[in-house]
Parts: structure tokens; C-alpha cells; sequence
């Protein structure tokens, strides 16, 4: 049996006497597309946080590629191929839209294949639609072009596991559809995916697999269409 | 940003002329202080410009390398080009120990009041520590590199050395504004929590050019120690910590080409008004409260988005 992309054994991370996240265990392997569903304050972002190193959990274990990340550095996990989008606008508002993706692979691997990042950050930005705001500075782009470059920034890395929290929250239905569509491409590309989402049928559209957390613990893991009918899951998450 | 650099680059012969054109020692002393506000200014835009991090060490920095030139010169009988490189490694020694632990601790607001703190302590070490530094007394009696007084009347020889040594300070500084490392910096100063979340050591990058904009800021009060040939505990003070921040404020943080530009005005305007210190500090200050209201981002900054808009 090979070993899991991504081991989580017993996180707990609290903040004083409460526990956003308690006791949680999953394990993501290659290849899976993986959605994280909650009601607000299930602790879905906090687990995210917890994984990628900006928070350090009081108890248990992370483990990528087999490897101990638990409480690293952010970018030291991030070079160990985690990369997220979150769920604000967390860009660079005062550099370019192809700087933005320059800094995404100055210490990552090679662009899409290409020798040179330019090359490769150009096809990107002409895949999303963001050639002709290449040179602008990202604060001068909508909120939801920027939701995209955000996405852009965690592709161009060619990371082996995505995080995306909340990517179409917030945006226009025109270019939420361009948000769904790249999250569709990079499903059934083979990409491993954790999707973070409110937005329920968009989230069983994609995943192959739905986790669902209420007060800082899995209730429920498997397949959407059964997830959907876990009678705990719809007390907790959907009221009925 | 064509026009800026061309006015650079025409501000830049203007130094190199001027002493000659006018062949008098005081032309000479005006360029001399154009260069020191030059060489503190592109070096602190390296740390405060580019990252964003308030380094009010700056002013420790140029002390240290000022004392310590001072103290090389006049009490071990060391020459020039070593007294100099001595009083750069030596403020960059000092900031290693301080970047460490306030990188490592305290960001934004915070890390401006332990830099703050650290130029406070040294100001008040130089004003007190007699045996060594003469305290309020200072140190006189910094020589001149002699062989310059054989080429050129007055002051002008050591201009000219410092239009080299702004020169090289300069290109160091365009180069990593310009490069890959520059970008990281500015990434800093945007948003550090995200460049970590791609894989960089932002840590490391604060660090090595917070020693680097000290090197240089060690570099240039070494040179201003034997271009006045007194240092005393001023040196560590308000006047030196605002001109770097009045500079880069001005023209714009990261803009590099604004921050010579200001430089060179800030110390060439007052001469020709005949300014004290006392006024020169009155118009920095006034200056600094009006650029910072009226054009947040400086003159650079302004600069740059008009010329977007006009696109």
C-alpha cells in the first residue's frame, strides 16, 4: 500500500479553552480531489492553517509524502509542495499581475516545463485571461481576478497538493465560471485537491470525496452522495 | 520611469561637473554632502524602500562606521581605505546580532521602536563612554587622504573619490532593486505572510539586506568622518536618522531613481538659501509632512501613476 500524500493523526489546535479543531484524523492520498464542507466556524480554516504552518496545533501529527511538517514554517512547507489560495484576497497590491507569478517560481520548480518562468507565467496568465492586466499592478484588478491570480500563484508552483479555500466566494458569476472551470481542469488533471467550499452542489460537482467538519471534528467522510445522506450530516450542516 | 533616470543620469553630470566648472572648494563641500545623502538614502531604501521595515539603526550604523573610522585614523594610525572598510564591516557586524533577534521577534510599528531604542542606547553610549569616544568633546584630528590635496584644491579631490564610492553603493543598490531579490523585497513590504506561503525564506532576505543597507550606511560615515575630520555623538542622532527618512519618504518608497533625485536637492537647495542645520531640519520636517499628506506614495510614486493613468 503506498503511502498517503497527506497523513493527519489527532490535530487539536485551541485557542484558550476552546477547540477549534479537536482530535482530527484524515488521510489524503495521490491524486484525490477532496472536498472540506462546514457550517462557519467548523474549523475548516484552521485545519488549513494547521497543515500549511501558519498555525502550530497543540497535539498530533502532519505528515506529507511520509514526511514530519508538523508545526513547520510556512514556507518551509510550502517548498515541500503544499500550495493554498485563500479564502481573503492575499496578494501583492502594489506589483504586477506577472510578478505576482515570477515570485510564485522563484524558489519553486521549473514553470509548467518551460525553460524560463516569462515563458511560462505568459501561457497561464493567457489560459485565465489575465494577459492584458500582465503588467498592472494587482491592486487595480477586480476582486475576482485577483481570487484568479491567487489560483494562478498556487498552479504555477505545480505543487502535489492545492488548497483552496473558498476560491469562487465573493466573485462575479462570470468570473466564478472562469474559477470553476480552472478548478475542473486541474481535477481531472490528475492534480491532488483539498477544496475548501460553501457553495455545496459546485463542491459535489468536482470531488470524488467530501469531508465535513462541525465544531472542530470530522462527522462525516466519503462520498458525496452518501455524505449528503448521513442523517448527522444534515443535522449539522444542513438543518434537517 | 525613462524620465526619471535620465534626470538621474543629468543630475549625476551635474555632480561630476559642478566642482570643476566652478573650480572652488565650497562647490566641492556642497557635492560631498549630495553624495552622503545619496549613499544613505539608495541604502536605506534597500531595507525601509524595498521592504518596508522602518530600520532606524540606519543612524547607528552611520555612527558606528564614523567612530570607528575616527577612532582607527586617529588612534591606530590606520590608512584611509582601510579605516573605511573597517567602519562598513563594522556597522554590518553590529546589525547582524540586531537583525537577528528583531527580525526574529517583532514586525511593522514594533520593529521601528526596537531600532529606535538600539540608536538611543548608542547615541547615549558615544555621548558617555569618555575613554574612548571623548564624549561630547567627539574626536578630532580624522586626516584626509593626503594624495587627494595634491590633485585638487579644497574639498574637491574628495568629492570626486566620493562620487566613486557613491557610484559602486549605487549600482549594488539599482542592481538588487532591479533583480529577483528586489521583487521578493517588495513582496515583503506587500504582503510578507503570503510570500511565505510560496516558499520564501522572507527571514533570511530581511536579514542579509538589513546588513547590507548597514554596510553601506557604515561605509558612508566613514567616509564623512575624514571628509569633516570631527565626529562627536550627533552622528548617531536626529539629523542623521531623518535625512535617510526624509530621502526615501519623499521620493517614494522603492523608487530608486527619486530617492537621488531628492537627495541631491535636499542637500544642494538649503546651501543656496543659505540654510543652518537648524532650518535645514525645519524644511525636512515640513517637507516630510507634505509629501506624506499630500502624495502618500512620494514624488516617485505620484510620478509613476500618472504616467499609468496617462497610458
Amino acid at each position: 500500500m503506498s503511502t498517503p500524500l497527506l497523513e493527519i493523526s489527532g490535530v487539536t489546535k485551541r485557542f484558550g479553552n476552546v477547540a477549534a479543531v479537536d482530535s482530527v484524523s484524515l488521510s489524503i492520498g495521490h491524486g484525490e480531489v477532496v472536498g472540506l464542507i462546514g457550517p462557519n466556524g467548523s474549523g475548516k480554516t484552521t485545519l488549513i492553517h494547521c497543515i500549511t504552518g501558519a498555525l502550530v496545533p497543540e497535539e498530533g501529527q502532519i505528515r506529507f509524502n511520509g514526511e514530519d511538517i508538523t508545526g513547520a514554517a510556512p514556507f518551509r512547507v510550502a517548498r515541500k509542495g503544499i500550495a493554498r489560495s485563500f479564502q481573503n484576497l492575499e496578494d501583492f497590491p502594489t506589483l504586477s499581475v506577472l510578478d505576482h507569478l515570477m515570485l510564485a517560481t522563484q524558489h519553486g520548480k521549473p514553470v509548467l516545463g518551460r525553460r524560463t518562468p516569462d515563458e511560462g507565467a505568459h501561457q497561464l496568465l493567457s489560459e485565465l485571461a489575465l494577459s492584458h492586466m500582465a503588467e498592472r499592478p494587482a491592486g487595480e484588478l477586480s476582486y475576482g481576478q485577483r481570487k484568479l491570480l491567487g489560483i494562478a500563484m498556487a498552479r504555477i508552483r505545480e505543487p502535489e497538493l492545492m488548497i483552496m479555500d473558498e476560491p469562487t466566494a465573493g466573485v462575479n458569476p462570470v468570473l466564478a465560471q472562469s474559477i470553476v472551470a480552472e478548478l475542473r481542469r486541474l481535477a481531472t488533471s490528475g492534480q491532488t485537491i483539498i477544496l475548501v467550499e460553501h457553495d455545496i452542489p459546485l463542491v459535489i460537482s468536482l470531488v470524488s470525496r467530501l469531508i465535513v467538519m462541525s465544531s472542530g471534528a470530522i462527522i462525516a467522510d466519503g462520498h458525496p452522495d452518501e455524505v449528503r445522506s448521513d442523517p448527522d450530516v444534515r443535522e449539522a450542516y444542513f438543518g434537517r | 520611469m525613462k524620465l526619471a533616470r535620465i534626470l538621474g543620469v543629468v543630475l549625476a553630470v551635474i555632480l561630476v561637473g559642478l566642482p570643476a566648472i566652478i573650480g572652488t572648494g565650497h562647490a566641492g563641500n556642497i557635492g560631498v554632502v549630495a553624495l552622503l545623502f545619496v549613499m544613505l538614502g539608495v541604502s536605506f531604501n534597500l531595507i525601509f524602500g524595498m521592504t518596508g521595515y522602518l530600520a532606524l539603526t540606519h543612524a547607528t550604523s552611520f555612527g558606528l562606521g564614523a567612530y570607528i573610522a575616527a577612532l582607527g585614523s586617529t588612534k591606530a594610525g590606520v590608512s584611509f581605505p582601510l579605516t573605511l572598510l573597517a567602519g562598513a564591516a563594522g556597522a554590518a557586524l553590529f546589525s547582524l546580532p540586531v537583525g537577528t533577534l528583531a527580525f526574529r521577534r517583532v514586525r511593522g510599528f514594533p520593529f521601528a521602536i526596537v531600532t529606535l531604542g538600539i540608536t538611543i542606547t548608542m547615541w547615549i553610549v558615544a555621548d558617555h563612554w569618555m575613554p574612548v569616544t571623548r564624549g561630547p568633546m567627539g574626536l578630532y584630528g580624522i586626516p584626509r587622504p593626503t594624495f587627494l590635496r595634491q590633485l585638487f584644491p579644497g574639498s574637491v579631490g574628495y568629492f570626486y573619490m566620493g562620487v566613486i564610492l557613491t557610484g559602486i553603493i549605487a549600482a549594488i543598490c539599482w542592481f538588487i532593486v532591479r533583480s529577483d531579490v528586489g521583487r521578493v523585497l517588495r513582496g515583503i513590504k506587500d504582503n510578507e505572510g503570503m510570500l511565505s506561503s510560496l516558499g520564501v525564506d522572507t527571514y533570511r532576505y530581511k536579514l542579509s539586506v538589513y546588513v547590507l543597507a548597514s554596510f553601506f550606511a557604515g561605509t558612508t560615515g566613514a567616509f564623512y568622518a575624514h571628509y569633516l575630520t570631527v565626529v562627536s555623538p550627533d552622528v548617531f542622532w536626529l539629523y542623521w536618522i531623518s535625512i535617510p527618512l526624509v530621502v526615501v519618504h519623499v521620493a517614494g518608497l522603492g523608487r530608486f531613481w527619486a530617492v537621488i533625485g531628492v537627495a541631491v536637492a535636499l542637500a544642494v537647495v538649503p546651501e543656496y538659501l543659505r540654510a543652518s542645520q537648524a532650518y535645514q531640519q525645519l524644511l525636512f520636517g515640513l517637507l516630510l509632512v507634505g509629501v506624506v499628506t499630500l502624495m502618500p506614495n512620494g514624488i516617485g510614486g505620484w510620478w509613476a501613476a500618472r504616467r499609468r493613468r496617462s497610458r
